[in-house]
């Protein structure tokens, strides 16, 4: 022994950076050790191996919830929207919270913290529900700590990168939302995006991560000394939460329903365009089948795993299970489907799907009866006259539910009435399959469940082609309804059914929409006439042009309509296009000249327009002239002037449109030398970017440069 | 078709030595111990990583000692095999013993 001491930046590491506690113990070895002859490099090669060690077992036993607050901080920037969306809209309710100056700011910090944190906590009440029973699994003082400095944490979490950010990428944390779908800001790979997931993912990382479950420690300790004897228990075991095996298997298919139904709802969608090829939609439904089973699986999964780990034996093995409920999970996107339509045959093929699981589930699954029960039977063989029938229920709750699934099926209610005729499906199917004595080989079962969910696939992929088909058709019928209906065409609405309008357009709408004005009734020539263009490069009087151009409606990133564009005829000032996501539409109007115009040959553009817009909030106009003619098509922009009839202190209600004139001055020299397109951009304010504006553009004014 | 955590190599390994050590199973033998028997250098943190999870499985159970000088100060931490951990290496010993009277007697070659 000798009296050698440690290296220090070992030791200090070895005091600071290792986990657990047994750093003293540890820290006493290692110097045992060093004394006893070991060498510093060794000291300090067992310092990092111990650094190592500690944190992997640490974040390992984290995983779970890891995983959960980088899937949870994902949904950050989609949140954000959604609270931008909520805090800009004016509202009856800002009444109860918004103050005066000078607390107006207060009142403001005060909701948008208010509403964070019911992003956390809401977070943070999935984690724990996903261990079911979590006032078991958890304990009630973790529970309260992690929901009580959430809100510190996230305030601390935010500042912090709001100041790493700024220092290191100015100005910060900025997302152009614009650019951006609802999955796609979940998917959103920016270090923007990033930087405003984090303060989420510190806080409930933070918050969460005392709060363990019981049962990853000590369980050996809660077991019976039989529980872990493999060989001589063959009988299937209730959780520690004293749930049985069926209760299990039940709470099982359940969650894989739940998981596959909320994939289904996120990720199925209709295609944009409107006129698809069949393979394209038959690979559609191939993967939205396999999304159905997947997530069901994936559901079942988490949760099988903590019935196992709590002690559970449940009667067969987890690949079987997956493969028999499959089954009825590859139909859950044709269910979405056909229930986002409003088409009965969704609650008819969740009746299908659930009476295929039931009968998949029962002739695998062995009959699971409770012991004290088969005691009481046995007995009761011998005192027969004595022994009083089970009530049996199922009957009542099969004709119940088709009863309530016939009146929620007039009712339009498709919905509830699949979740009924599925209910009673899987009952009467469950009864009316004969349950094995003993349980299935697993590996002749495997087989067998994988032959008949490869047979029950097929009319799955087969059932969603068909929903996703009158998905588009269906979609196309309301768009044609829209139209109509906007133009007061009773002829053409009579066709349609108008209460199926906002469901549909909610779910779906068009990717752009171009919108000619209506022709002259009594013009017999189909050509738009344009106005008489002088050929001298400067004007000698004003210039009058009627607008006969386009009104161009569509979402960025895209600069103009894309090539599946709804064209159809109309006003601005009749119709109401609206985003039916949380992206801004942008709304243009395009004036086509016939031949090009020197941009010396005036000095200002009037443009009058109508309004007829009663919507909150004000609206600018922005001027663009544009030469399409020449290489690289340059454009000039001649700024923005609001709409004085939108402005706040100037607004009434328009029973007819407002004519306005707005005015452009055109500078005296510009790269631009001619033009052939003038542009009109509808400028909203932000509360108001979702929707198009009721203004139409009438007519455009030229003014000769020397009149001013 | 049921599902269970059995002992990993080299925890049974670190339960034999405790148990071999009786009294006097800490760190410091204990990774000796297991050197000696592996031939091979031992991370003391890993020890003590295994050891943790014996304990939180209720396998072993641990007590501090008194602090001494020659440590730094540190007290050595006492590790002793709970009932559970005994009839765990047990019923470990069995079921591999019983698989290892399964393993085929190895065909010499042909000449």
């Amino acid at each position: 022994m000798n009296s050698a001491e440690p290296p220090r930046l070992a030791r200090w590491m070895l005091e600071h950076f290792v986990p657990g506690d047994s750093i003293d113990a540890l820290a006493g070895d290692l110097l045992e050790e060093l004394r006893d002859g070991r060498s510093a490099d060794w000291y300090s090669r067992q310092v990092a191996s111990a650094i190592a060690i500690g944190w992997i077992r640490v974040l390992g036993a984290r995983g779970m919830l890891i995983l959960f607050a980088v899937l949870w901080s994902l949904l950050a920037p989609a949140w954000t929207v959604i609270l931008d969306h909520l805090v800009s809209r004016p509202n009856p309710a800002e009444e109860f919270w918004r103050m005066d100056a000078p607390f107006s700011g207060l009142s403001s910090f005060g909701l948008w913290l208010g509403l964070n944190v019911v992003f956390l906590w809401l977070g943070m009440l999935v984690y724990f529900a996903s261990y079911a029973s979590f006032a078991k699994a958890f304990a009630r003082h973790e529970i309260v700590r992690a929901f009580l400095i959430a809100a510190p944490v996230f305030l601390l979490a935010y500042f912090g990168t709001f100041v790493a950010m700024n220092l290191l990428m100015y100005p910060g944390p900025m997302i152009a939302r614009r650019t951006m779908t609802p999955l796609g800001e979940f998917f959103d790979p920016r270090i923007g995006a990033f930087a405003l997931r984090l303060p989420y993912f510190a806080t409930l990382l933070f918050a969460l991560w005392e709060a363990r479950p019981r049962f990853e420690f000590g369980l050996r300790d809660a077991l019976p000394a039989n529980a872990v004897d493999l060989e001589s228990s063959t009988m299937f075991r209730s959780d520690q939460d004293g749930r049985t095996p069926a209760t299990l298997l039940r709470f099982l298919v359940l969650a894989g329903l739940v998981n596959a139904l909320i994939v289904a709802v996120l990720l199925c969608r209709l295609p944009e365009t409107h006129t698809p090829t069949l393979g394209n939609m038959l690979l559609r439904a191939a993967i939205y089948v396999a999304l159905g089973a997947l997530a069901g699986t994936a559901g079942a999964w988490i949760y099988w795993r903590r019935a196992v780990s709590s002690g559970a034996r449940l009667p067969v093995p987890f690949r079987l299970f997956a493969l028999l409920c499959a089954a009825g999970w590859v139909w859950v996107p044709a269910i979405v489907l056909l229930a986002a339509q409003e088409a009965p045959a969704a609650a008819f093929v969740a009746a299908l799907a659930s009476g295929l699981l039931a009968v998949g589930l029962r002739r695998a699954i062995p009959l699971l009866t409770d012991p004290s029960e088969e005691d009481a039977e046995s007995r009761e063989l011998f005192a027969a006259t004595l022994r009083r029938p089970r009530r049996e229920l199922q009957g009542y709750v099969i004709a119940g539910c088709i009863y309530l699934a016939g009146f929620a099926l007039n009712d339009r209610e498709h919905l509830a009435a699949s979740g009924l005729l599925a209910l009673s499906a899987f009952l009467f199917a469950w009864q009316l399959t004969q349950a094995p004595h003993r349980a299935v080989s697993a590996r002749f079962g495997n087989t067998r469940a994988s032959l008949r969910l490869a047979r029950i696939a097929i009319p799955a992929v087969l059932v969603t082609l068909w929903a996703l088909f009158d998905g588009v058709s269906h979609r196309d019928r309301l768009g044609e309804g829209n139209t109509a209906s906007a133009h007061g065409n009773a002829a053409a609405t009579s066709d349609t059914k108008p209460t199926y309008f906002n469901a549909a357009m909610a779910l779906d709408g068009y990717e752009s929409i171009v919108l000619w004005p209506e022709p002259p009734k009594k013009e017999i020539v189909a050509p738009v006439q344009l106005t008489p263009q002088p050929q001298d490069p400067h004007l000698t009087k004003p210039l009058v042009l009627r607008f006969n151009g386009a009104y161009w409606y569509f979402q960025p990133p895209s600069k103009h309509p894309g090539p599946h564009a709804h064209i159809t005829h109309g006003s601005p000032l009749a119709v109401d296009i609206h985003s039916t996501s949380y992206i801004p539409l942008t709304m243009e109007a395009h004036q086509s000249l016939a031949r090009p115009l020197h941009l010396n040959c005036c000095g200002a553009i009037e443009v009058e327009i109508e309004n007829r817009d009663n919507r909150p909030g004000a609206l600018s106009l922005a001027m663009v002239l544009a030469d399409n003619a020449a290489p690289g098509k340059p454009s000039l922009y001649l700024g923005v002037q609001p709409i004085a009839s939108s402005q706040s202190d100037r607004f009434q209600i328009k029973r007819a449109p407002v004519t306005e004139t707005l005015r452009f001055v055109l500078p005296a020299h510009a790269p631009l030398k001619q033009f052939d397109e003038i542009t009109v951009v509808v400028i909203p304010d932000p509360v108001r970017m979702d929707m198009g504006a009721r203004i139409a553009v009438s007519q455009f004014e030229l003014e000769p440069r020397s009149s001013f | 078709m049921t599902e269970r955590g059995y002992l990993g190599e080299f925890e049974l390994m670190i339960l034999l030595a405790v148990i071999h050590l009786g009294d006097e199973a800490y760190g410091v033998p204990i990774s000796r111990e297991l050197e000696k028997h592996r031939g091979r250098d031992v991370s003391v943190g890993s020890v003590y990583a295994a050891l943790e999870r014996l304990e939180g499985k209720g396998l072993v159970e641990s007590s501090l000692g008194e602090p001494t000088p020659e440590r730094g100060g540190k007290a050595k931490r006492y590790f002793r095999v709970t009932k559970e951990g005994l009839r765990q290496v047990h019923e470990t010993r069995r079921v591999l013993s019983k698989l290892w009277r399964t393993l085929p007697e190895p065909q010499g070659e042909r000449s």
